[in-house]
């Protein structure tokens, strides 16, 4: 293995759970995710020597993998759905507590999945992998302030499906925008 | 600072990206107004949840690191282009292009009419293909495949393509085995594995676009222009219907490819 290898190694490949567990819902079929992961470290691999050391490899990884998501996204998106723990809906229905450490797992799982793919978009980038929204606008090539009404949308949607008498004080601005 | 105000910079305020004098202003409305505090508080309670829940899924990138490891030795300084992006619908130019393929192909075959008409640089969907037959078929890469008859004919209309058209080809000497999608020089095509009993190869299709074939022509079956190159112990041998792109991949020195690529020329 020679040097720059290496240096992919230790750079890249430690990202390919993180990039697999977004693909996984933004594409919700294993193997199809498997597939963009693949392509976006091989893409990553050939266009390595423009990524400069020191800056934020994260970020230049999950940025290749939106860009081949979109890429193909019709045909992607187009496919079998396999979604195990989703339950379209259901998720208001059982639970009534405002109590959010009460919230089990496959709930919180239904009500991501059930989000639209722009809001999944920015749980899973903000909310899960802990990219701020810079970083979020830099990945999905949107302006900032889209970021941020985008994910005020978002935790309300999902606040929303989780439980169903949340204050609504910030649902009229978010919407507004 | 206004609860609008406040409700508009939550985003940045939860992933701490407001300068000091904003974060202040956020701080002090927050301390005089209890309804935004609960609101960013119960806000703040779910994302932790979600980021519990959601990161702590067993995620298994084994395969995946595998597969790019081996790419990657098979690329050690690599510079390999995709292939070119499809160009937008030209009827005229794409007729051109028949056209001029179908002149070259015939003048040819008749200046040559040989076999393994092959160009030195084999394109580079071409190399995808056999990279992607070896690794996932030759070396059995740990992968998702479908088996199901239903299922495959979902995976192949959801691609564009007819859903009989994966078990055309599985008839005769030829059996379907397994298909799934993969990505080749960054476009998605169906792959299907079938066997003859003895050996298995690889076809992949795709719903035909504008874009040539590349590489030399070889024969014209059926109407249809085939190419042939190979690269290493495989060889690829393509064509186009009126829907369809296919790539055969074989072991080339059974000539299955070609005669795989004959029989699909005769059958879609």
């Amino acid at each position: 293995m020679n040097e720059r290898q290496n240096e992919f190694e230790s750079i890249a490949i430690p990202q390919s759970r993180s990039l697999l567990r977004v693909a996984r819902r933004l594409t919700f079929d294993p193997a199809i995710a498997e597939d963009l992961v693949q392509e976006t470290l091989l893409r990553a691999w050939r266009s390595f020597d423009q990524f400069q050391p020191g800056t934020n490899a994260r970020a230049w990884l999950f940025r290749i993998l939106f860009n081949v998501f979109y890429a193909q996204g019709r045909k992607i998106r187009s496919s079998p759905v396999v979604l195990p723990l989703q339950m379209p809906g259901r998720a208001a229905e059982r639970h009534s507590s405002t109590n959010c450490s009460l919230l089990d797992s496959a709930m919180l799982s239904a009500a991501l999945d059930d989000l639209s793919e722009e809001h999944r978009t920015v749980i899973l980038l903000a909310v899960v992998e802990g990219f701020t929204c810079r970083e979020l606008a830099d990945i999905l090539g949107i302006p900032i302030g889209t970021v941020m009404s985008r994910l005020g949308r978002a935790r309300q949607t999902l606040r929303e499906s989780l439980t169903p008498s949340a204050p609504k004080l910030f649902r009229a601005q978010a919407s507004a925008k | 600072m206004d609860c609008n105000q406040v409700a508009e910079l939550t985003p940045l305020y939860l992933s701490g990206e407001l300068d000091r004098e904003r974060s202040g202003a956020v701080d002090a409305h927050l301390r005089s107004c209890p309804s935004c505090m609960s609101e960013l508080e119960s806000q703040a309670h779910l994302d932790a949840r979600m980021r519990e829940v959601i990161a702590g899924e067993h995620v298994d990138a084994s395969a995946v690191e595998r597969w790019i490891r081996a790419r990657i030795s098979m690329e050690p300084r690599s510079k390999i282009a995709s292939m070119s992006p499809r160009p937008s619908a030209q009827p005229h130019r794409r007729r051109w292009i028949v056209a001029t393929a179908t002149i070259a192909a015939v003048l040819l075959l008749a200046a040559a009419g040989y076999r393994g008409l092959m160009s030195p640089h084999v394109a580079p969907v071409y190399a995808a293909a056999v990279q992607d037959h070896q690794l996932e078929v030759v070396n059995h890469a740990p992968r998702s495949w479908l088996f199901d008859r239903a299922a495959i004919s979902a995976l192949a209309e959801g691609q564009g393509i007819a859903a009989a058209v994966p078990f055309a080809l599985s008839s005769g000497p030829y059996r379907l085995e397994r298909a799934k999608l993969c990505f080749l020089g960054g476009r998605i095509f169906f792959h299907v594995v079938y066997t003859d009993g003895t050996r298995e190869f690889s076809v992949y299709f795709r719903a035909r676009g504008a874009e040539p074939l590349p590489g030399s022509p070889h024969e014209i079956d059926n109407g249809h222009i085939v190419h042939t190159s190979t690269l290493g112990a495989e060889e690829v041998v393509s064509l186009q219907t009126k829907d369809l792109t296919i790539m055969v991949v074989a072991d080339r020195y059974s000539g299955d490819a070609l005669q795989v690529a004959r029989f699909a020329a005769a059958a879609l």
